[in-house]
């Protein structure tokens, strides 16, 4: 037994006798215990901890009415495994999510899935989920990748990095291999996925508190994935284009030099090695855009850096060609936002981009 | 680094099994071990001040052993002033330098023809500092009156100064108590596996659980006190009240509690205060080991209660105002110094004029006294947290005006973390112990060391924000 040492009287006044825990008696008091003891009691907490974090890795699975976004990622993760042969792989962020319909594919253009998840996760989960459907389904015929411009220039948060469904030890490989870290952060970064991916109730604590009450939750509402992987998506507000067009149009004005981060850079250069290697073509794409956006003087010094930017890293790879010159331009009625169309229109962009693609050149095969 | 930080479990993952798989070899390799990894801890928050703890072990090392070699009084006495005042001075300058600066400015910007803001430095104060100098100075201090033989080994006293579960928040342990330890070979046995394990996830538990999530109520309200008042003050200043008693206990637990997985035993620096029933007591519980260093390198040096009453008034007065300005560089420390003094005096008084009661009190009328006392240091921790003497007035004006939506936002949460630190400070009163779990059967143990890991991991306001007393 070990005992701290007593405590003495403090600068002034009389010290008073001790009453029923006076600080003199208090003191710490730790039976002997022997090593079999001790490893019982630790090993059997460690398992009770292990059961409560297995109890609430099956509780807090990702869900749409906590997180739509990390539900949508889980949803194409699962989309991908599945092995659905595929002539065409659509890849890309929520404006390729809601606007192409792979059930609307013309039929001499063969066989279609919509792998596109959203933004958050920036053009590196296009590689991940392609690597993934090649694995299982056998490499495409050709892939497109379509994201919003600004997804290119967006940099990677590790919120943001734990919504892929990567297990512990594969997130922190994946982590080491990300651009744009030093090594100790890239170390960080692994660490900390590790950690919130073993510990769904350390990870996923936000989730577990609101399904347990003790945290608000989120007001959601359901929108269905297709069994192809198309969302359609909802308007919400009459204003919502315009609005939105204003917030970009700010965002130039503001930010008026544009600048392609590594990720995007490396997503690319992965995706066309990929693509010599298998053999497929890899087509760049912009995605849909509201034209009373895209006539903006500020925001189209903005958009043609993104263009020539992206051009430039597509020229690096022999598989990848840039269909960057055609622009997919529409009118505010046919959108929910500046850059995501209404459902009703996805058919026929969905057949309009197959067309464009047929003619395309096709260097890999 | 932060004890509760994922980086600090990665050095933990690290160190243990390096740790253990040396200790028992040999004194001097588990030593070097341990002074390396103090300083990458340290270093951690920023390596340029690793070489400041460095130059003060060093000197102070150097400064010890010349007063042991020496017999010549003034020559003792000249190595001593020279060692305290350079360990003083450091503190000064690091701490207090644009505090006195600023102040004496404003006393006489009318008389000055340029702004003092010209004189300040950019000074960062390095975490810890605080407490390593007090630390160094008492080991001096120690040598010079003949308390203590000096230790030869530099590498064993730069693990005294350094050794990290204490360093940047105390406990301020006394050469005297650590040091023979720095310098034996120390058998871990199980129990202090368990003892250090427990203690760890307690202090962990009153961190994470329960200061963390005080925190944010004190925070509102110290930041929009303008726009509440009434029941507002007192909500905001008990969140305070049981944010600094979770936060800085927890911390000394944490320290404690890592000290004895290595085989060290570090003092206890709490002892329930808030059970206290008067000043006197208060200081005997809260940051024991800093009133210990007050009383034994202030006040006792000052005369304490030896040379008549009005002096032993005086002093306490002196030692309490420069305590309080040991926490910071800023007047309401000052302030929260003086009212604890004042506390302690009006004690003395009141003691005195009653001959001083010697049986202790029980039942309702040390309930009474307890709660009395925790109502004035309450009211401390106001002045403490305040962040200006303008603000300090603003809130106590506002008492008068109504109570707003924040009382009945925050009193459910805040009577929850109440009720957690008085079933805490009950059970440790009831046993005793202050590592009262420890005495639970073991499937209880289990059950609970589980729980609190599952509890922190999920209800944890946030991994990783900082210690109150790190600023200090």
């Amino acid at each position: 037994m070990r005992a701290g040492k007593a405590a003495s009287a403090p600068p002034g006044a009389p010290i008073r006798k001790n009453t029923r825990c006076g600080p003199a008696v208090l003191q710490d008091v730790a039976p002997i215990r022997d090593w079999r003891q001790v490893t019982i009691v630790l090993t059997a907490s460690a398992l009770l901890l292990a059961l409560l974090n297995l109890a609430a890795a099956r509780f807090a699975q990702p869900s749409e009415r906590w997180n739509r976004g990390e539900f949508i990622i889980d949803t194409k993760w699962r989309l991908a495994s599945a092995g659905t042969p595929a002539d065409l792989v659509f890849l890309g962020d929520s404006t390729c999510l809601v606007s192409l319909d792979p059930a609307h594919l013309p039929a001499d253009a063969g066989l279609a899935v919509n792998l596109c998840t959203v933004g958050d996760v920036l053009p590196l989960a296009d590689l991940y989920l392609l690597e993934r459907h090649v694995r299982h389904a056998g490499a495409p015929r050709a892939i497109v990748v379509m994201h919003a411009y600004d997804i290119y220039s967006r940099q990677l948060s590790l919120e943001n990095f734990m919504l892929l469904p990567f297990g512990p030890f594969e997130a922190a490989r994946r982590a080491a291999t990300l651009p744009g870290f030093l090594p100790h952060q890239q170390i960080a970064f692994g660490v900390r996925s590790v950690f919130e991916k073993l510990f769904p109730l350390y990870g996923r604590r936000a989730q577990l508190r609101a399904e347990l009450g003790v945290a608000p939750r989120r007001q959601y509402r359901h929108v269905p994935i297709s069994a192809l992987g198309y969302m359609p998506t909802v308007k919400t507000s009459a204003t919502e284009v315009e609005d939105d067009a204003v917030f970009h149009r700010r965002s130039a004005q503001q930010h008026p030099d544009y600048q392609l981060t590594s990720y995007g850079q490396y997503t690319i250069d992965r995706l066309g090695r990929l693509a010599e290697h298998e053999g497929f073509t890899v087509y760049l794409v912009p995605s849909p855009l509201y034209r009373g956006l895209r006539e903006d003087p500020a925001f189209g010094l903005i958009y043609q850096q993104y263009l020539t930017q992206l051009k430039a890293v597509a020229a690096a790879r022999p598989c990848v060609v840039p269909m960057l010159d055609q622009e997919w331009l529409f009118d505010a009625s046919e959108m929910q936002n500046a850059d995501h169309i209404l459902p009703e229109h996805a058919p026929a962009f969905t057949a309009r981009l197959a067309a464009a693609i047929a003619a395309a050149p096709t260097p890999c095969r | 680094m932060l004890f509760n930080s994922l980086s600090f479990l990665a050095f933990c993952l690290v160190f243990f099994p390096l740790y253990y798989s040396v200790h028992q070899r040999s004194v001097r390799a588990r030593n070097v071990l341990l002074l390396i990894a103090s300083y990458i801890f340290y270093g951690a928050w920023d390596w340029r001040f690793l070489s400041l703890i460095a130059f003060t072990s060093a000197w102070d090392y150097a400064a010890a052993l010349a007063l042991h070699r020496s017999r010549r009084p003034e020559i003792r006495k000249a190595i001593l002033v020279t060692s305290v005042g350079l360990s003083l001075g450091i503190l000064a300058v690091f701490k207090y330098f644009n505090f006195f600066i600023e102040s004496f400015g404003a006393l006489l910007s009318p008389l000055l023809p340029i702004a003092v803001d010209n004189w300040t430095l950019r000074i960062i104060l390095p975490v810890g500092l605080s407490f390593y100098t007090f630390q160094s100075i008492s080991y001096v201090v120690d040598v010079y009156r003949g308390d203590l033989e000096p230790t030869t080994s530099l590498l064993d006293y730069a693990v005294y100064v350094a050794l990290f579960p204490q360093l940047v928040a105390g406990p301020i342990e006394r050469a005297t108590h650590l040091l023979p330890q720095v310098a034996e070979r120390r058998r871990i046995t199980a129990t202090d596996i368990e003892a250090g394990v427990a203690l760890v996830l307690m202090g962990l538990a009153k961190k994470i659980l329960i200061a963390d999530n005080a925190s944010p109520i004190a925070d509102h309200f110290f930041q929009h006190h303008a726009q509440l008042g009434g029941a507002d003050a007192l909500i905001g200043s008990l969140a305070f009240y049981v944010q600094i008693y979770a936060d800085f206990s927890g911390y000394s637990d944490i320290a404690r509690g890592l000290a004895r997985l290595m085989g060290f035993d570090l003092m206890i620096n709490f002892k329930l205060p808030y059970l206290a029933s008067n000043p006197s007591e208060f200081w005997q519980r809260w940051h024991i080991s800093l009133s210990q260093w007050l009383r034994d390198y202030l006040y006792i040096p000052l005369g304490g209660n030896r040379r008549g009453w009005g002096r032993t008034l005086l002093n306490l007065m002196v030692t309490m105002t420069l305590g309080g300005l040991w926490h910071g560089a800023a007047w309401n420390f000052v302030l929260w110094g003086v009212f604890h003094g004042a506390l302690l005096c009006a004690y003395h008084v009141v003691t005195r004029a009653h001959a001083a009661p010697a049986r202790p009190q029980h039942g309702v009328m040390r309930a009474v006294h307890v709660i009395a006392l925790n109502g004035a240091v309450l009211f401390g921790w106001m002045l403490f947290r305040a962040e200006s003497l303008p603000q300090i007035a603003q809130i106590v004006r506002g008492l008068t005006s109504a109570t707003t939506a924040f009382t009945s936002a925050h009193g459910p949460t805040l009577a929850l973390l109440l009720g957690a630190t008085w079933l805490h400070d009950c059970l440790a009163c009831r046993t005793r112990n202050m590592t009262f779990p420890l005495q639970w059967p073991a499937p209880w143990r289990a059950i609970a060391y589980a729980t609190v890991v599952a509890l922190m991991l999920l209800v944890g306001n946030d991994i990783g924000a900082q210690f109150i007393y790190f600023q200090f």
